[in-house]
């Protein structure tokens, strides 16, 4: 039988052979069998996989240290000295340099300096706001539409509307309401708050973050009323007893228990908002006096518009190894809270 | 520590058609220091008896008592109650000890030195003290158990209510959380509500035990009472295991006729029937282990066709076929009954109880004797496990 | 390096070829990587120039801002499908070219029309057309190269010229225009030619040209008694005018990225984007920010208004058509719009470019070539129809129909622009007109420029800091 071991074959003879023989053959090598099996049956999702997402990326990373010649398709390494060392980090350092302390801070205050620190600062700026406020209230809203109130459904399509449109389209949409002549000034205007929201460099990132907002509440809204449904109503019964009032009851039930969504959540709007870009582009590309440049979008113009395609694989490297520690550090907190359980 | 009443307690839940009962109108007093258990087929109404007392449901009508106060319209936290859930329902993010503190902390203005002693003596008390510094995901359900249980005695309240604590546990930790149950309860002298709808657990636990059906209660008394003396047919099927046996026939002014059988009454019981029956129909009612086999003929012998045999280990169940029906018996373990065995049994004359085939209600209960087995040399101190068995009529 | 791909033996070429295609993948991946694939593109309309004068074309073809000009961009680009097989059975030894340009359908049909004849007067030639949107133009165009799949012969914007010619990606032309009596080199405008040419080496013809001019509304100064802008101080002083006088809330309209603005400004006032030999950058120099203060003005006392924020159109052809704006830098582009859909306006409109006391003239010009790839199989045939879409002949076909100026001197002098006073005024300004274009980080510098200059405009930036913060970016570039 050793001949046949972990080819399908074996699984043929085991069946025609004696009970006896074949249960000795599945103790023998049910692993390699089975693996097998297995592998047949993802290869075609891995090839999908590696042809096109794969391939690539790793090849993007080999773009990352290369100075791509568009016309002659080809890439030389970008050569260039780290403390005395010959390195093909060029696009790397271009991209870093000059470090934000070296010039003082300004490219964190102006976009005249360096604008991958600029497009940091602006995408850092769009998370620390966008994320808390998108969490809590997508909770708040979960919580609000998980009572008997009326209309409930409604409202909840109401605030999962967003989620469906494209972020082009939001993107655009945003852009008219907020127009100096858009529907939002014609509102504001008689209370004298009239403001060229989206096209003044002051406000428009902040605009920005009430787009992703306005997008991200609802999605999260979703996640954390599934979350509400998996807590035991004897919990807050026992909480009622134990004299929790309602804010009390959500602090000490309903938000703990929402840990996994929480995380999940947390995780999905960080990631969702570290690469915010179709909004961005569609309501101001990236501007005004690039106001809105966050990290994609400056991506997005290195490659396309200034072809420079290995300067901005460096960028995505350096957003991904961001995004990345994120995850991973995150993942990690969270496995440790579980074995302490 | 109080005395709970429930004063004509209705409960109405809005349902898919139309208001549905939960309870009907009952009433019923929880002494002061008893274990009362409530009991009943799933839907009876007694989780919501018990969530009623706890305020965790509104009454429709009626009110309810705990010591002297109308606590009918207090919330939860200030009936000074306690609660342990069927899932524990303890705080996943919080340690045990935060768990036991927090009732403690949310509705008391204890000094924290107090907390923690509470806690620490309640921890001993129950043997969880080295669990404290844990959370609940990595305790045992026995051990959730525990925990839910010193939850509620920290906070040393009036009475305790329990929803069916046990029925999470495996057989065997359920038998012994049922003896540890009982003795703490001996230990704390506290009023306790404990809803089941397990007969073996009601009966072993209760100092009374309160039958509820279909929202209504049903009777209220002892174990041996409601064994023994149960004032209806639901009673009487619902307590008892294997259940009694229940044989529809006539009352013909002497004797009740059951199909292919006549079963002469006695003059005490025959007057029983001839005052509470209501229509022609009684309904006979006979425990298994009453149905005695016998080599003697009688008039009150029959002779069945064995149809199964469930050997219990001490007992073998019996399956017997009739012409009036089948009929359940006990025998002795090491009594070998073979299936298709034609066995012949004596139904005693003081054994059988009667129940109104129209209303259900008792007409007669069988006689109850009680002896002391040989071997009881004494007892410690104050005699009420005695008393209590003794039997009170409810 | 000169490319000469055409010339390598198989195996090399094919290697390339593998790598290129890996090479389109990682273009992909990028934005996979990057997570983005949020389904917004760079749109045709609203490229980089964001909301700029609504102009960034570099000829009459209607600009990027989606102006839906009759003849714009962005129109359909149905490729016609033509000149394919005209020439049925010849396809034996028939040299196949393809050929690529934006354009709208008057555009489109011209230029299929002269490519038609070409293949059917050329027997050994057929040509196949492709139409690309203008916006997606020059990026597609790239790609092709990339890919190896670029056309042999095609449109190519002045400000990409440099790259493509430091690349060696253009064939050189010299051997077929220069010395070609019928053809006339000389005839075509010097500074027009400049653009696409490289180390002395000639690589694409210009096609045509607009430079941008100050078109202003007649009426509304009439009304106003404003005096025409013939001086810096004569046009704030008009705009001035207008504005007290008549209900026009923003007589000016400029765009918040003043590419049709800002930079003859600066030259006028004697100031440069780089210094003489393209070295070093000198935008930040006492003449360019006055140019940009001169401009800040102008905005910051509500004389001019900025498109799609102060004034609802987006470019300059409705926004002085619907009377909303009284004047506005801009090019031939908005003519055929304006003489179509606003001729009254239209009638009142003229064309100047007014300079500051004691300034040099100056303007910006867009210009475009026909230019064929170094890569093709067939140069001589290549060369051939460059030279035949930009004779006196195949440069009328186009010219003619007002949307832009030719780029021959023979042309402009035509009786045609008599009566067409907006087309002979910007042609006036041809002579002193000078393209974008600033060598091969040409898209960076002008970004950087107009991201400051859009900084100071909309936002509260310090023109002089501003312009000194792009003099700093644009070094750091070179």
């Amino acid at each position: 039988m050793s001949t046949f071991d972990g080819g399908i074959g074996s699984r043929v003879v085991g069946a025609v052979g004696s009970a006896r023989s074949r249960l000795a053959a599945l103790a023998d090598r049910p692993t390699t069998e089975n693996n097998l099996v297995g592998y047949l049956l993802v290869l075609p999702n891995v090839v999908v996989f590696s042809l096109f997402l794969l391939g690539p990326i790793a090849y993007a990373f080999v773009l990352s240290f290369q100075e791509w010649n568009l016309f002659l398709g080809t890439g030389e390494p970008a050569w260039t000295e780290v403390f005395g060392v010959r390195l093909p980090v060029a696009n790397y350092l271009d991209t870093l340099m000059p470090l934000p302390w070296e010039n003082d801070w300004g490219s964190i205050r102006s976009p005249s300096y360096n604008l991958w620190w600029f497009a940091v600062r602006n995408t850092v700026a769009y998370t620390a706001v966008v994320v808390p406020v998108q969490i809590v209230g997508g909770f708040l809203v979960a919580l609000a539409l998980d009572t008997r109130i009326r209309g409930k459904k409604v409202f909840r399509a109401a605030y999962f509307m967003p989620v469906m449109l494209s972020a082009a389209a939001s993107g655009v949409i945003w852009r008219w309401v907020m127009a100096k002549n858009g529907v939002l000034n014609e509102l504001l205007r008689p209370l004298g708050l009239a403001y060229p929201w989206a096209s003044s460099p002051d406000t428009a990132l902040a605009a920005l973050m009430l787009i992703g907002l306005w997008g991200g509440i609802g999605f999260n809204m979703i996640l954390y009323l599934a979350g509400l449904q998996n807590i035991p109503e004897e919990l807050y019964e026992a909480a009622r007893i134990d004299g929790a009032d309602g804010w009390q009851r959500v602090r000490h039930v309903t938000w703990p228990n929402l840990r996994n969504t929480h995380f999940f959540v947390t995780v999905l709007a960080i990631i969702g908002t570290f690469q915010v870009f179709g909004i961005a582009l569609a309501f101001a590309e990236g501007g005004p006096a690039r106001a809105t440049t966050t990290i994609v979008v400056l991506i997005y113009e290195t490659a396309f518009v200034e072809s420079s395609f290995g300067r901005a694989a460096s960028m995505a490297f350096l957003l991904f190894a961001v995004v990345f520690v994120f995850s991973y550090y995150r993942y990690r907190i969270q496995q440790q809270q579980e074995v302490e359980y | 520590m109080a005395e709970t009443t429930l004063d004509g307690v209705t409960k109405r839940f809005a349902g898919d058609d139309g208001e549905v009962l939960a309870v009907d109108d009952l009433s019923l007093t929880v002494r002061d220091g008893e274990f009362l258990v409530l009991v009943g087929p799933s839907g009876c109404g007694k989780s919501t008896t018990l969530r009623t007392i706890a305020g965790l449901e509104a009454v429709s009508a009626g009110a309810v008592h705990i010591g002297d106060r109308d606590v009918t319209d207090v919330k939860p936290k200030d009936r000074d109650i306690a609660m342990v859930f069927q899932s524990y329902a303890l705080y996943p993010q919080k340690t045990v000890r935060g768990n036991m503190r927090f009732g403690l902390e949310m509705t008391t203005d204890l000094p924290d030195a107090e907390i923690t002693e509470r806690v620490a003596d309640a921890a001993e008390l129950l043997d969880i003290t080295e669990l404290l510094d844990r959370r609940p995901a990595a305790l045992s359900g026995g051990q959730q158990q525990r925990v839910a249980l010193g939850r509620a005695i920290v906070r040393d309240p009036a009475v305790f209510l329990m929803d069916e604590p046990l029925s999470n546990l495996d057989a065997k930790l359920r038998a012994e959380m049922r003896t540890e149950l009982q003795a703490l309860h001996d230990q704390l002298g506290a009023t306790t509500v404990y809803v089941t709808h397990d007969q073996t657990e009601a009966m072993t636990m209760g100092d009374r035990i309160a039958v509820l059906d279909g929202g209504r209660l049903q009777q209220v008394g002892t174990p041996m009472e409601t064994y023994y003396e149960p004032t209806n047919e639901f009673v009487a099927t619902f307590v008892g295991s294997p259940s009694m046996n229940i044989v529809e026939g006539t009352f013909d002014g002497e004797a009740i006729q059951l199909p292919g059988f006549e079963f002469p009454l006695a003059d005490d019981q025959r007057e029983a029937v001839e005052a509470g029956l209501t229509g022609e129909t009684v309904r006979l009612g006979v425990r298994p282990e009453d149905i005695v086999l016998t080599d003697e003929t009688g008039p009150r012998t029959v002779e069945f066709e064995t149809l199964v045999v469930e050997p219990m280990g001490n007992e073998n169940v019996l399956h017997l076929d009739h012409e009036m029906g089948e009929v359940v018996a006990t025998v002795g373990g090491n009594q070998r009954v073979r299936k298709g065995d034609r066995v012949r049994a004596t139904l005693g004359a003081d054994r059988v109880h009667a129940f109104d085939g129209t209303t259900g209600e008792a007409l007669f209960n069988r006689t109850r004797d009680e002896q002391r087995p040989p071997g009881v040399v004494g007892a410690r101190g104050t005699d009420d496990r005695a008393e209590t068995d003794g039997g009170e009529t409810g | 390096m000169t490319r000469n791909d055409s010339t390598d033996d198989g195996t090399d070429r094919d290697r390339l070829t593998r790598r290129r295609l890996l090479y389109s993948g990682a273009v992909s991946s990028l934005v996979f990587t990057a997570g983005c694939g949020g389904g917004s593109d760079s749109g045709t309309d609203d490229g980089s120039d964001g909301g700029g004068d609504g102009d960034g074309g570099s000829d009459g073809d209607g600009g990027s801002d989606g102006d839906g000009s009759s003849d714009g961009d962005g129109g359909s680009d149905g490729d016609g499908g033509m000149g394919t097989d005209t020439d049925g059975g010849m396809d034996g030894d028939a040299t196949t070219l393809s050929v690529a340009s934006w354009g709208g359908e008057t555009e489109q049909e011209i230029v299929t029309g002269i490519l038609d004849e070409y293949d059917s007067s050329n027997d050994s030639v057929r040509i196949e057309y492709q139409n690309t949107p203008f916006g997606e133009y020059s990026q597609t165009l790239q790609t092709q190269f990339a890919g190896d799949e670029e056309p042999d012969v095609f449109y190519l914007i002045a400000d990409d010229a440099p790259t493509f010619m430091r690349n060696g990606a253009l064939l050189a032309l010299d051997d077929y225009v220069r010395g070609d009596d019928a053809f006339n080199l000389d005839d075509i405008l010097d500074n027009l030619l400049e653009p696409f040419t490289y180390e002395g080496t000639i690589y694409g013809i210009p096609k045509d040209f607009t430079p941008v001019g100050l078109m202003y509304d007649t009426a509304h100064l009439d009304q106003a008694g404003a005096p025409d802008p013939e001086t810096w101080s004569d046009m704030r002083t008009a705009l001035e005018m207008v504005k007290s006088e008549t209900d026009v809330e923003y007589p000016m309209a400029v765009g918040s990225q003043p590419r049709n603005t800002l930079m003859q400004l600066v030259w006028q006032n004697g100031g440069d984007v780089l210094n003489e030999d393209g070295t070093e950058a000198v935008i930040g120099s006492q003449e360019a920010i006055e140019a940009l203060e001169f401009l800040n003005g102008l905005v910051e006392d509500d004389l001019a208004g900025i498109y799609e924020q102060d004034i609802e159109a987006t470019w300059a052809a409705p926004a002085l058509g619907e009377g909303t704006t009284t004047m506005a830098m801009t090019g031939a582009w908005v003519i055929s719009t304006l003489e179509g859909d606003y001729s009254e306006v239209y009638d009142a409109l003229e064309v100047g470019m007014p300079v500051p006391e004691g300034g040099e003239e100056a303007t910006v010009v867009f210009t475009t070539s026909w230019s064929a790839s170094a890569n093709t199989d067939a140069p001589d045939a290549a060369a051939g129809l460059v030279k035949a879409l930009t004779n006196e002949e195949g440069m009328w076909d186009w010219a003619s129909t007002g949307t832009a100026l030719p780029s021959r001197q023979s042309l402009l002098e035509r009786d045609f622009y008599d009566d067409r006073p907006l087309l002979d005024g910007l042609g006036d300004l041809g002579s002193v007109g000078r393209p974008l274009v600033f060598g091969p980080k040409t898209p960076t510098i002008l970004d950087s420029i107009m991201t400051e200059a859009e900084a100071v405009l909309t936002g509260d930036k310090d023109p002089a800091t501003a312009l000194e913060d792009a003099q700093r970016q644009i070094n750091q570039e070179l």
